[in-house]
C-alpha cells in the first residue's frame, strides 16, 4: 500500500531525509531495490503505453537480445553415415575447403557487421553495457525497447528514447529513461520540466571537462557540437537519463546514494558515447571524474539572514528564517564548478520550493534566452530579463557569453514578497560577481508600455 | 602394390592438406587487410610520410583518393629533409586543376623554432592563436582551425638556446582569403599526424602518442555578442574609443580555465580582412612557453603581479593565478593603440584584470 502511495504522488519531494517527510514511517526504498510491489492491476496502466509507444510503427525498435546462443542450432552430435562418406575420400578436401572457406567467409562478415553471435549485445542503440546495467538494476529481468536514433538532434521538434524496465513475477518494478533530444528555446513549459528535473540542486558536474550533470535519479550530458552541428546559439542536444520518477532513488543510506549516483554517471557517459559512435561522430568522451558529495538538506540558518543560499546582499524571506513551526529547508548544489548550479529553499521543495539557478554555460543558456525577452514585467540594465509566468529570467554576457540566472518557484500562492520579482536583482548581482562576470546591474521591474 | 599407392595417396593426401592451408591462410589473411583497411600497397604518402591518400570518411580533400582520380586534377606534394631538432622542415600536398582554370588547393606544414625575432613572433602568435582556432581536447598543447592549426612539440624537441618547436599546418589557395583544408576532425587528424612523424624524426617523441581522444571543440569565432558598455572580445575594460567608420570586428575563441583567446579583424577592405589585435590569456602546459623569450624577467612596473614587458602596442605579463603560470597578451594595431581608452597600458591592465577575475585570483595588474 504505500509503495503505491509513493508512485502516485509523483509531485512529493526528491529528497526525503528532510524533516517533512519525517512523519513517513519506514525508510524509503532503495533505488530499484526493496520497494513493494504495486499491485497487478495497477501495473498496466504503466507499462503496456510504454511498451507500445516505443514499439510505434516506423521505429527501429527490436526485441533485445535475451541470449542470443539459444538460437543457434546445436551441432549434430556425430557425423551420420552420409555425412562420414562425404568428409572421406578424394573429394572430401574439396568440402572441407568449402566448408571452411564459407565458415570464414560468414565469420568475416558477421565480424565486419559487428553481428557476432555469442556475445551480448549492449543495450540501447549498443552503448549500455551489461555491468552498468546490472548497476542501475537489481535482480529481475531487464526488458528493453528503443527508437531509432535518426531523429535525434536534427531538429528540437524529435527526440529519441530507450527505455529499460525490469520486470519481476510478471510485475514492472522499475523503469529506467533514456532521451536524446535537442533542448528546445521559445518553450516556457519544456524549459520548466528540463530545469526542474535536471538542474536540481542535487545535481553535481560529470567532472573532468564533461559538459554534464548527476544525481541519484538524473543525468544528463551535452553531445559536442563538432557532432551535433547547428548554429552557435542552438542549444545543445543533450543524453539525459531518468532512473524512476523524480526523486525515488532517495535512499537513506549515503553510501548507497553514492554508488547508485556512480553507476549512472557511467550510464551516461557510455550511452553518450554510444550516440557518438552510432553517428559516426568523432571522439569518445572520458570516464567520469570524481564527484562531489552528495547535496544534503540543511538549515537555513546555516547562513545568515542577508545572505540567503550564502549570496551577499541577498535576503531570505521573513518566513523562511522566522520562529514559527514550519519545517523550513534549503539546499545548495556542492560543486558550483560546473555548467549550472542551484539552490532552494522552502518546506517541500516540491511543492513550495524557490529556486535560483545560475546558468553559465552559454549553450545551455542559449535555450532559456527567449524567456528573458518574452514576459512581463521586464527587468532591463547592463542585460535583459522577465517575468514568465512562475520563474524570472535575466540575461547578462559575460566573457563565457550569455550567463542566464533564474528564479522559479513552485508554489502558486501570490505573496506580498514574490521572489521571482523581489529576489532576481540582488540574486542576479551576486551571482554575476561570483562567476566572474564583474559588476551587473539590474533595473526594473518595469510595465511594458 | 597397394602398399605403394597407400604411400602415394597418403602423400598427395597431404600435399592438398598443405595446399588447403596455405589458401585459408591467405585467404585470412586478405579477408584481415580488407576488413582493417591495411591493405599494403598502392599508397600515396606525403611529409615524410605522415599524410597518406586514403579513400573514406574524415579524409581531407586534398589527400582524398577519390579527389584526384579524375583526367583534370592532379596530385603532387614536396618535401624538405626531414624535421631535425633545431632545424626548420617544411611540406606540402597540392590539388591542381589541369584544365586550365589555375585553380590550385594545398595544405603547407612546417616543423621550425618559433620565429626569434619580437615583431616576427608577435605576429606568429596573431596568426595561430588566432580565435577561429579552438584548443585541441584532453590538454593537448596546440589549437585547430579549418584554415590553420599549431601544436607545440614536448620540452625535448626544445631549440638548443631553449626555444619550443612548433608544427603549423595552412591552407593555401589562389584567393588571398584562408583556405579550409577540411572540418576540425580532419584538420586535427593531419596535424597531430604530422606532430607524431616529426617528434619521431627529431628524436624526441613521447612514449604516448599524440592523440585526441575527447570530441573536438567547434572551430569559429563568435562574433554574435558584444559586451555591456560596447567593449571588445566581452572583456571588461578592452575598450577603445571607436566610431561606426572605423571598421574592426571582434571575434571571441576559446573562453576556458587555460586559454582565452580573442581576436580584431579590421574589416575596412571587406574581401581582405587583416588581423589587427589579439587579446591572449594562457595557462595550458606547453601553448605557454611559445611566449618563450618575448620579454626578458623584469616587472613591467609597480603594481604588476609576475614579470613581462608592457609597451605602446603590445602588453605581456607572466603570473601565477590560481596556481598556475598565465601569460597575459595582447597585441594591437597603431590605430587601436591610439584609441585605446584610457591607454593602452590601461587597457591591457584593466583586460588582464578582468580575466584574472574571472579566473577567481588576484588582481594582476594595477587597477585604474
Amino acid at each position: 500500500m504505500s509503495g503505491e502511495q509513493h508512485r502516485e504522488k509523483d509531485q512529493m519531494s526528491e529528497e526525503k531525509q528532510g524533516s517533512a517527510q519525517g512523519a513517513r514511517s519506514g525508510p524509503q526504498p532503495a533505488p530499484d531495490t526493496e520497494r513493494p510491489a504495486p499491485r497487478q492491476d495497477s501495473v498496466p496502466d504503466a507499462a503496456p503505453s510504454a511498451e507500445s509507444e516505443a514499439a510505434a510503427p516506423g521505429s527501429a525498435a527490436e526485441p533485445a537480445p535475451e541470449s542470443p546462443a539459444a538460437a543457434e542450432p546445436r551441432p549434430a552430435p556425430r557425423p551420420s553415415g552420409w555425412l562420414r562418406r562425404l568428409v572421406r575420400g578424394r573429394s572430401g578436401a574439396a568440402v572441407i575447403g568449402a566448408v571452411v572457406g564459407a565458415l570464414l567467409a560468414a565469420g568475416g562478415l558477421a565480424w565486419q557487421a559487428g553481428e557476432l553471435p555469442f556475445t551480448s549485445r549492449d543495450r540501447c542503440w549498443g552503448s549500455l553495457s551489461g555491468d552498468t546495467v546490472d548497476r542501475l538494476f537489481s535482480e529481475g529481468e531487464i526488458r528493453t525497447r528503443e527508437l531509432s536514433l535518426r531523429s535525434a538532434g536534427r531538429s528540437a521538434a524529435y527526440r529519441t528514447e530507450c527505455r529499460l524496465q525490469r520486470w519481476k513475477d510478471d510485475e514492472l518494478k522499475w523503469e529506467i529513461s533514456v532521451r536524446v533530444q535537442q533542448l528546445a528555446q521559445f518553450d516556457g513549459g519544456g524549459a520548466r520540466a528540463w530545469t526542474r528535473q535536471f538542474l536540481s540542486p542535487v545535481m553535481v558536474p560529470l567532472g573532468g571537462d564533461l559538459p554534464g550533470m548527476v544525481s541519484a535519479g538524473r543525468a544528463w550530458l551535452a553531445l559536442p557540437e563538432s557532432c551535433v552541428g547547428g548554429r552557435r546559439d542552438d542549444p545543445p542536444t543533450v543524453v539525459s537519463l531518468s532512473s524512476g520518477r523524480l526523486g525515488s532513488s532517495d535512499n537513506d543510506d549515503p553510501a548507497e546514494r553514492r554508488r547508485y549516483r556512480a553507476a549512472m554517471a557511467d550510464a551516461v557517459v557510455e550511452l553518450a558515447n554510444g550516440v557518438l559512435a552510432e553517428k559516426k561522430c568523432r571522439g569518445r568522451y572520458p570516464e567520469p571524474g570524481e564527484l562531489a558529495r552528495v547535496v544534503d538538506r540543511q538549515q537555513p540558518g546555516a547562513y545568515p539572514k542577508d545572505r540567503l543560499c550564502g549570496l551577499k546582499g541577498v535576503r531570505a524571506p521573513s518566513w523562511l528564517t522566522g520562529k514559527d513551526d514550519y519545517a523550513r529547508a534549503m539546499r545548495t548544489t556542492g560543486d558550483v564548478s560546473g555548467l549550472a548550479h542551484s539552490c532552494e529553499y522552502g518546506r517541500d521543495f516540491e511543492l513550495d520550493g524557490v529556486r535560483l539557478t545560475t546558468i553559465e554555460d552559454p549553450r545551455l543558456a542559449s535555450f532559456v534566452i527567449p524567456l528573458g525577452y518574452s514576459g512581463n514585467p521586464r527587468f532591463h540594465g547592463d542585460g535583459f530579463g522577465s517575468v514568465f509566468g512562475d520563474m524570472s529570467v535575466y540575461v547578462a554576457t559575460c566573457q563565457t557569453g550569455p550567463v542566464a540566472f533564474l528564479v522559479q518557484r513552485e508554489d502558486s500562492l501570490v505573496r506580498e514578497h514574490d521572489p521571482t520579482v523581489a529576489l532576481l536583482p540582488d540574486y542576479v548581482s551576486a551571482e554575476a560577481k561570483r562567476v566572474g562576470c564583474g559588476t551587473v546591474r539590474v533595473t526594473g521591474p518595469e510595465q511594458p508600455k | 602394390m597397394p602398399a605403394g599407392s597407400a604411400a602415394v595417396s597418403a602423400a598427395r593426401r597431404r600435399r592438398s592438406l598443405a595446399i588447403l592451408l596455405g589458401i585459408a591462410v591467405l585467404a585470412g589473411a586478405g579477408l584481415g587487410t580488407w576488413a582493417t583497411g591495411t591493405w599494403p600497397f598502392d599508397r600515396q604518402s606525403y611529409c615524410w610520410g605522415a599524410w597518406e591518400v586514403r579513400e573514406g570518411d574524415r579524409v581531407p580533400r586534398v589527400l582524398d583518393e577519390n579527389s584526384a582520380d579524375s583526367e583534370d586534377e592532379e596530385r603532387s606534394g614536396e618535401q624538405s629533409a626531414p624535421p631535425r631538432k633545431g632545424r626548420r622542415a617544411t611540406c606540402s600536398v597540392a590539388l591542381r586543376d589541369k584544365s586550365g582554370s589555375e585553380y590550385d588547393e594545398r595544405i603547407e606544414a612546417e616543423v621550425a623554432t618559433v620565429p626569434r625575432g619580437s615583431k616576427e613572433r608577435r605576429d606568429w602568435l596573431r596568426t595561430y592563436l588566432d580565435a577561429d582556432s579552438a584548443p585541441l581536447p584532453d590538454g593537448l598543447p596546440g589549437l585547430v582551425g579549418r584554415t590553420r592549426a599549431v601544436f607545440v612539440l614536448p620540452e625535448g624537441c626544445d631549440s638548443a638556446d631553449g626555444l619550443p618547436t612548433a608544427v603549423t599546418v595552412e591552407g593555401v589557395r589562389t584567393s588571398p582569403l584562408p583556405a579550409s583544408m577540411g572540418s576540425e576532425e580532419e584538420v586535427a587528424d593531419l596535424l597531430l599526424s604530422l606532430a607524431g612523424t616529426a617528434a619521431r624524426a627529431s628524436g624526441c617523441a613521447p612514449e604516448e602518442p599524440f592523440e585526441a581522444v575527447s570530441p573536438l571543440a567547434r572551430a569559429d569565432a563568435d562574433d554574435g555578442l558584444t559586451a555591456q558598455g560596447g567593449e571588445l572580445c566581452r572583456i571588461p575594460g578592452l575598450r577603445f574609443a571607436l566610431d561606426a567608420d572605423d571598421h574592426y570586428d571582434s571575434g571571441v575563441g576559446a573562453v576556458r580555465d587555460d586559454l582565452q583567446t580573442c581576436s580584431v579583424l579590421d574589416t575596412a577592405d571587406v574581401r581582405n580582412p587583416v588581423r589587427a589585435a589579439l587579446f591572449a590569456a594562457v595557462s595550458r602546459p606547453r601553448l605557454t612557453a611559445l611566449f618563450t623569450g618575448l620579454a626578458d624577467g623584469g616587472s613591467p612596473g609597480k603594481g604588476w603581479r609576475g614579470t613581462g614587458e608592457v609597451g605602446e602596442e603590445h602588453g605581456l605579463l607572466t603570473a601565477t593565478c590560481a596556481g598556475r603560470p598565465t601569460v597575459f597578451f595582447l597585441q594591437l594595431d597603431a590605430f587601436l593603440a591610439a584609441h585605446a581608452d584610457p591607454d593602452p597600458r590601461r587597457v591591457f591592465a584593466a583586460a588582464a584584470n578582468s580575466v584574472a577575475d574571472r579566473l577567481g585570483c588576484p588582481a594582476v595588474a594595477p587597477g585604474s
